[in-house]
């Protein structure tokens, strides 16, 4: 029962409580980085980082803080990951950084984030703090990777990782591919039909078990 | 509540304590990573006219001895890649000769600049003498008085056209966006 509870911990963020499909939190970064999967990845670690450290050292103090200025607590745990995020970033992959820089700095007001260490990580074990964190950060990243992946194929025709072309789905240049696609209007446009997807998936779910009892 | 303002305040003042210190200690190894990017990033825009510099991936920016240490693609204002610029680091009389050796798209050398090392002999402001000379035919001559030092530059230049060489015809494949 104990173990069912711990792989539900971890399970829950990438579907039923997932971030950005259900409880629709780091909204901001998912519109605005997207464009390009290496960003997306880039993200999406960043992200995860700073959330499993974040809910693993709230977890830690959550006896030794009180209530009244918990709030304060949070951010400064949750700021320093951010800023060692960026410290690491912008010394080892400065092409990424320089895109992303703003968008690494607002992890630190990053609902996912803070939202995680107040719901979750102040009430629990260390243990589960970890795997909260992980399925919600992986449950993020994979939703930009997904809208990213849509995003670059359909407005570039290729996808390019770390600066090396991976795959180039256009050859003849064809006209199907549009730049559209990479601009913030389309991300909105994608995110909205995800989200139309999730919740078509969701309600048949459901339908499937009343049909069932 | 006096009382508790106080420890609260304690309380915060410890963990920004802690949390100053774990960012001093990433600090200390990211800051010297930075710092040289930074610098070496001054001068290209100190010797050269380009919009934008790029370094390639494959380029570790490490202080590597006797060999090219990064090497960048240069941009016009137009985005087009212009030039390859590579940062070798090879030995002179007294010390590693840091050089930035400038080849442009069409194989053409376009300069060579001395930026480290501590020789007695600076060469920084002088281009080698071989602007225009095309990496097909170009034959190092060292400078007398400072033949070691200015070896130092000749083995970066040698080992930077024959890695132009070996790149030459991918770098159609190189944007700036990329």
């Amino acid at each position: 029962m104990k173990d069912n509870s711990k792989l539900l911990n971890f399970t829950k963020g990438l579907w039923k409580e997932n971030p950005i499909l259900v409880t629709m939190l780091g909204l901001c970064p998912t519109l605005a980085i997207t464009y390009k999967v290496e960003n997306a990845l880039g993200m999406g670690l960043a992200v995860l980082f700073v959330l499993v450290m974040s809910n693993l050292i709230i977890s830690l103090i959550r006896h030794i803080v009180p209530d009244e200025i918990r709030i304060p607590i949070f951010i400064v745990v949750i700021a320093t990951f951010v800023s060692i995020v960026e410290m690491v970033m912008e010394a080892f992959v400065p092409d990424l950084f320089e895109r992303m820089s703003l968008f690494i700095s607002l992890i630190v007001v990053n609902c996912i984030i803070l939202g995680r260490a107040e719901a979750f990580a102040s009430k629990h074990n260390w243990l589960d703090s970890i795997l909260d964190a992980l399925g919600m950060a992986l449950g993020f990243t994979l939703v930009l990777i997904v809208i990213s992946l849509i995003r670059e194929v359909l407005g570039t025709g290729s996808i390019t990782i770390w600066g090396n072309l991976a795959i180039n789905f256009n050859k003849n240049n064809s006209p199907f591919f549009s730049n559209f696609f990479v601009s913030p209007p389309a991300a909105f446009i994608i995110l909205g039909l995800i989200l139309a997807g999730s919740k078509a998936i969701n309600a048949a779910k459901a339908a499937r078990e009343v049909k069932s009892k | 509540m006096n009382k508790s303002i106080f420890k609260y305040a304690l309380l915060l003042v410890a963990i920004c304590a802690i949390s100053g210190l774990l960012l001093a200690g990433v600090n200390m190894i990211t800051a010297p990573i930075i710092g040289s990017r930074n610098q070496i990033n001054e001068k290209l825009e100190q010797y050269y006219p380009y919009a934008y510099y790029k370094q390639a991936d494959d380029g570790s920016n490490e202080v590597a001895e006797n060999a090219i240490q990064a090497y960048y693609y240069a941009f016009d204002e137009n985005k087009n890649l212009a030039a390859v610029i590579y940062q070798t680091s090879f030995l002179g009389f007294k010390s590693q000769i840091v050089a930035l050796i400038s080849i442009k798209v069409d194989g053409t050398v376009e300069n060579a600049k001395m930026i480290g090392g501590k020789d007695d002999y600076s060469l920084s402001d002088h281009d080698f003498e071989i602007a225009g000379e095309s990496v097909d035919s170009y034959d190092y001559t060292p400078k007398s008085g400072a033949t070691k030092t200015s070896g130092g530059v000749g083995a970066g230049i040698d080992a930077a056209i024959n890695h132009f060489k070996s790149i030459k015809d991918s770098l159609g494949g190189v944007s700036y966006e990329g």
